[in-house]
């Protein structure tokens, strides 16, 4: 029997009507006719077995298929005979099985397809049917075998083929799949086509860079394969000054600011991924090599472009792709065009930008061109303007011999300074073609420097400003470069300065430059400055100027530098030294111009200027020695002047105390009464803020004095009001070592006498002309007794003195002759007045000669006082305080001829109008203190001025003009303002009888004013 | 005769002044606020002058400001005065004396205009055709 499975199918049962076969025949078992025809000829194998597996029947059919006898295989087990040795123990298993059954009843098993042996041990495929009968009362297995081997070949052939079918369809599928995708691929192709046509169209735009990508991303932005989200797009663009990108343009509408930085970028990374901020940082970087980086989050891939350009990196386009669009390779060939395109954009736009900016600088050149003829056209057209006129004048009208010298000074002085322009326009037409060459030669920095101020310094006092240098005096003497060249840059900006300040100072300054040690080397810099306290220079235009005279406009240089040459051509000179000139201002404060020169120390000394060669000797003698430990009283009332002076003194040993009024002159003098200094140093300028000093403290006052006065002084003026009678006098601005060899001449004399050099002491006046006269002073005060009786004497006159009146006139009746009476005015007892109407209404006996010649001397500076003096009958008028001089003028005029001098009659003086001052803008508490200051103040500037008018001193009358002028725009008294104006638009002319005869009024105004002030203060 | 004469340059002032001297008193400036200033107060004292010189590139304040801030002050102190007539300005330029210049000048209240070099007979001519000294004048 043959059994695969011990397992049994539901029972199909066929009533067999088998035989027991071992009945009857053994080999042929006993079954009835229809079952045994059945067996015999069935086209199938049918074998018959026992439980136990032995063949009982084994038909002719299956002699065929297997191969073996009938008569061999009956009674043979079926499981050694047919089944493979594999299925071996599962067919035992089976047998066990139904055997182990009870009531066991015939029945169908299963069907199966299996394997089988066959004669010759051939393995064949069958198709078994078996199923269980009853023959005899005995269960026997009945299998029907079918040979399947044919069957089994034909089904596996055509799964064969359906397989090659399959396989076919699904290569057809893929092939249109393709195809499909290449459609996509060819419509996102054309989209990011067009696109980037649009963009490349935005270069032709005529707009920001910013504007034109913010465009193309608007035009990106409309592509299908873009996930529009929160913050999907984004140009940065990288920042040239520090590095990072800054966000130029952003999503079609979005809410970012633009110029957003990103913070982390840098110019060497290529790409970026936008991390999960919700600002887009771009917080990953990575090398150059990676062209595209993608970050996918939640399928969103946030791509970072980078935009390079020749392998720089310029920046980065950052989007956010939607993959399920954009797929595969491809993308990447779509972004690398759009990346190119922005790139493009990008670039075509700087060259653009480039572009525009050449045209508008050609353009500029272009105009600074015509503006430089046009300023060259005013430059030159002004002196010439004067060259013309006054000859025009001289040629054409009647003028006096003084008037047509003066025309032809004019003309001198104006043809001189279009020279100066012209060669100034060549130099820097040389400057600028290259032509220019400085020389190094060594050379005298401080002399130059002090020799450049000398210069100037008459030109700025002139306006009332004082001009001071401030040089160390550990600066080395010798140094390597172009002496005139630097001369000439120094000139430039000291005569801009005194140009634009109208009151104040200017201080020249030289100094190291801080950051250069001048002993770590053969060459280190030095600091140049000229600072003034001018009208300053508003800070949008302080770059302008020094181009102003070949760029800008004309108007700017002449509010602010001159012609603006002087300054270019500095510039540039500068430029050529090293250095770089920088001007730093405050419009209403004034400006200050300096630079740095890199400069060798020379190792040649320089051909020595005259006036140091005494220095040399004084070098060798010792310059400092004289001045250790002496102590010096220096007064000054100009902080800049007096710190200078001081800074000087002090650097070579002296011991300086320092005042800078003349209140505290006199008390530090009364205190060291008893041990004097060794040199008092006063600046003129310590008088000019005092008024009623009548007296010389230091006649009786054993110290050296030394005066330093305006460069303005003449020869005629060289003492100062007879105050420091016995002084000497040296020029501002002060030259450092002729100042110390002043003082050492004067430390080393005995004391109380003054200084051999003529120059500077005060030069006996008297000619040996004129006759020695008796003189008679009254005079109350014994101080102006022993000025005016020592100058006198001096002169070889010959001087008695009258403490007052009654004096006086007790003298005239002892009889004593006199040539003529110096009479003070304010005396105790009688004054001068009385006493010369008593004199002149007096009886011979009584006063001598009634018309001995009277003059009268007084600080009182009224005119109708010196009005009232005439009137009595006196022959002269001297204004306390005096120069010696005058006095010696006043004196000699008796000596000569006895006739007063003519004097002009006084212009008519205009009532003054009525007093009107208008609203001025500061508090209340501030103008109470400049009316108050204007009050107490203004008699002594008045008094000055009047004195500065009658020495025709210039600079002095500006400076008083001046103040006048500030003080009434700070009060405002619009008419004091214009009186001062006019006033120095007379003297500027030297118009000084016109002055003259505008002072009364100004005068006038100014007592009505303070009058005025004064009252209203009281009420 | 009272001329106010504005150059920043000393010496055209003085050339200006010698020109003028044997005609008119002149008041010198150097710049164009102290202009304006003698300006306002001669008009406020009634001392009006005859002509006014006026240079144009000045320091502090220039000519055209000045111009103009001399015709704003005579426009407010003539208000209710009748038969005020303005003062002639002349402005005085050595650079730009170009049409489109000029009317700008002209624009601002200016009377007429002067280019550097300024000859004596130009200048005085000008004094003729305001009025300010007879016609032959020049000639004495």
């Amino acid at each position: 029997m043959i059994q695969h499975d011990a397992m049994i199918s539901n029972p199909a049962p066929k009533n067999g009507t088998l035989t027991h076969p071992y009945n009857n025949n053994q080999n042929y078992f006993n079954v009835d006719s229809f079952s045994r025809s059945f067996i015999d000829y069935s086209i199938d194998a049918v074998i018959i077995a026992d439980l136990c597996g032995r063949i009982i029947e084994f038909n002719r059919s299956s002699e065929k298929l297997f191969g073996f006898i009938r008569e061999d295989c009956i009674g043979k087990d079926i499981g050694d005979l047919l089944i493979p040795s594999e299925y071996g123990s599962m067919h035992k298993r089976g047998l066990e099985h139904l055997r182990n059954q009870e009531n066991l009843m015939p029945k169908f098993l299963k069907r199966f397809n299996s394997v089988a042996v066959c004669s010759g041990g051939f393995h064949i495929q069958v198709e078994i049917s078996l199923f269980l009968v009853k023959i005899d009362q005995e269960i026997y297995g009945v299998a029907s075998i079918r040979d399947a081997t044919a069957f089994q070949q034909l089904v596996r052939a055509l799964n064969d083929t359906l397989l090659v079918a399959e396989q076919n369809t699904e290569s057809k599928n893929n092939e249109l799949e393709r195809i499909k995708r290449s459609e996509k691929n060819a419509t996102i192709a054309l989209q990011t086509q067009q696109t980037v046509n649009h963009i490349l169209h935005l270069s032709l735009k005529d707009c920001s860079l910013q504007e034109k990508l913010q465009m193309a991303l608007d035009f990106i932005g409309k592509l299908p394969w873009l996930l529009h989200g929160e913050n999907w797009l984004g140009i940065y663009l990288s920042n040239k000054h520090d590095n990072i990108f800054e966000l130029l343009a952003d999503c079609p509408e979005g809410k970012f600011p633009k110029q957003y930085c990103c913070e982390y970028a840098s110019n060497d990374c290529s790409l970026c991924i936008h991390s999960l901020h919700t600002n887009p940082l771009l917080s990953v970087f990575v090398s150059p090599g990676n062209r595209f980086i993608e970050a996918e989050i939640e399928n969103k891939f946030d791509y970072c472009i980078p935009l390079i350009s020749n392998s720089e990196n310029i920046g980065i386009f950052r989007m956010v792709v939607d993959e399920t669009i954009m797929q595969g390779a491809f993308h990447n060939l779509m972004f690398d065009s759009i990346g190119k395109v922005l790139v493009n954009l990008v670039i075509r736009s700087h060259v653009d930008q480039a572009l525009k900016e050449s045209q508008e600088r050609a353009e500029i050149a272009n105009n600074a061109k015509s503006q430089f003829l046009a300023n060259m056209s005013h430059e030159i057209r002004t002196p010439l303007n004067v060259i013309i006129g006054m000859t025009d004048l001289v040629l054409n009208t009647p003028l006096s011999r003084e008037e047509m010298f003066g025309n032809l000074e004019i003309v001198r002085s104006s043809s001189l300074s279009l020279l100066e322009l012209i060669n100034g326009i060549l130099d820097l037409s040389k400057i600028e073609a290259g032509h220019f060459q400085l020389e190094s030669t060594p050379f005298d920095l401080l002399g130059q420097l002090e020799g450049a101020c000398e210069m100037l310094a008459i030109k700025a006092h002139q306006k009332g400003l004082s001009l001071y240098t401030r040089i160390p005096m550990d600066l080395p003497r010798t140094l390597m470069g172009d002496p005139l060249r630097l001369k000439q840059i120094i000139i430039n900006l000291i005569n801009n300065a005194i140009k634009f300040t109208n009151a104040g100072e200017i201080v020249l300054t030289v100094e190291h430059d801080a950051l250069c040690d001048p002993h770590n080397g053969p060459e280190f810099r030095v600091r140049f400055s000229v600072r003034d306290t001018g009208i300053g220079i508003p800070e949008n235009q302080q770059q302008q100027i020094f181009q102003s005279f070949v760029q800008a406009d004309g108007s700017i240089a002449r509010k602010f530098g001159g012609t603006g040459l002087g300054l270019t051509i500095s510039r540039h000179l500068v430029e050529m030294m090293g250095g770089k000139l920088q001007v730093i201002s405050r419009e209403g404060h004034g400006s200050c111009f300096h630079f740095s020169l890199p400069l060798a120390i020379a190792k040649e000394q320089p051909e020595q200027e005259p006036w140091m060669k005494p220095r040399r000797s004084d070098h060798a003698a010792d310059t400092s020695a004289p001045l250790q430990e002496r102590r010096i009283l220096l007064a000054d009332t100009h902080p800049t002047g007096g710190e200078i002076i001081e800074n000087l003194l002090c650097f070579h040993g002296a011991i300086v105390t320092y005042v800078n009024n003349c209140a505290d002159l006199q008390e530090q003098m009364d205190q060291n009464v008893h041990h004097p200094f060794d040199l008092v140093v006063v600046d003129e300028t310590i008088k000019q803020r005092v008024s009623g000093l009548e007296q010389d403290p230091y006649l009786y006052y054993q110290s050296r004095i030394l005066v330093l006065v305006s460069p303005y002084l003449t020869s005629k003026q060289f003492v100062l009001d007879g105050l420091f009678q016995k002084a000497v006098l040296i020029k501002k601005p002060v030259r450092q070592f002729y100042l110390l060899k002043k003082i050492q001449q004067l430390l080393t004399q005995p004391t109380g006498q003054t200084a051999e050099d003529p120059a500077i002491a005060i030069n006996p006046l008297l000619s040996k002309s004129l006759q020695p006269l008796e003189i008679l002073l009254v005079e109350d005060l014994p101080g102006n007794q022993k000025l005016a009786q020592d100058i006198l004497v001096y002169q070889g006159h010959r001087v008695m003195i009258a403490n007052n009146g009654v004096d006086a006139l007790e003298t005239l009746k002892r009889g004593a002759h006199f040539d003529l009476i110096l009479m003070d005015l304010q005396m105790p007892v009688m004054d001068g007045f009385e006493t010369t109407r008593r004199i002149r209404n007096g009886d011979p006996s009584e006063v001598g000669n009634p018309h001995v010649p009277i003059v009268a001397v007084s600080a009182m500076v009224m005119m109708n006082e010196r009005q009232k003096c005439y009137e009595i009958g006196m022959n002269g008028f001297l204004l306390k305080p005096y120069q010696p001089h005058e006095l010696v003028e006043m004196v000699s005029g008796f000596s000569k001829i006895n006739t007063p001098p003519v004097r002009k009659p006084v212009k008519p003086v205009k009532p003054v109008s009525e007093i009107v001052l208008s609203g001025v803008e500061i508090d209340a508490e501030t103008l109470r203190r400049f009316r108050q200051n204007f009050i107490v103040e203004a008699p002594n500037h008045l008094f000055k001025l009047h004195q500065s008018l009658q020495q025709t001193d210039l600079g002095s009358v500006v400076l008083e003009c001046n103040w006048l002028r500030n003080m009434a725009e700070h009060i405002g008294a619009n008419r004091l303002a214009s009186h001062a104006i006019r006033l120095i638009g007379q003297v500027e002319m030297d118009a000084w009888e016109d002055a003259q005869s505008m002072y009364p009024n100004l005068e006038q105004y100014v007592e009505a004013l303070v009058q005025h002030l004064a009252q209203e203060g009281v009420a | 005769m009272k001329i106010l004469i504005a150059d920043d340059e000393l010496n055209n002032r003085k050339l200006m002044r010698d020109y003028l001297k044997k005609y008119a008193h002149c008041d010198m400036v150097s710049d164009g606020k102290a202009a304006l200033e003698l300006f306002t107060a001669d008009l406020e004292d009634g001392e009006l002058y005859d002509l006014v010189l006026l240079d144009i590139i000045m320091p502090v304040m220039d000519g055209q400001k000045a111009l103009a801030r001399i015709r704003a002050t005579e426009k407010k102190f003539s208000e209710g005065k009748e038969g005020y007539k303005e003062i002639p300005i002349i402005m005085v330029t050595g650079m730009d004396s170009s049409l489109q210049a000029m009317q700008a000048y002209f624009k601002g209240g200016c009377s007429d205009y002067l280019t550097k070099p300024v000859t004596r007979q130009a200048l005085l001519e000008k004094l003729q055709k305001f009025n300010l000294i007879p016609e032959g004048a020049e000639e004495d």
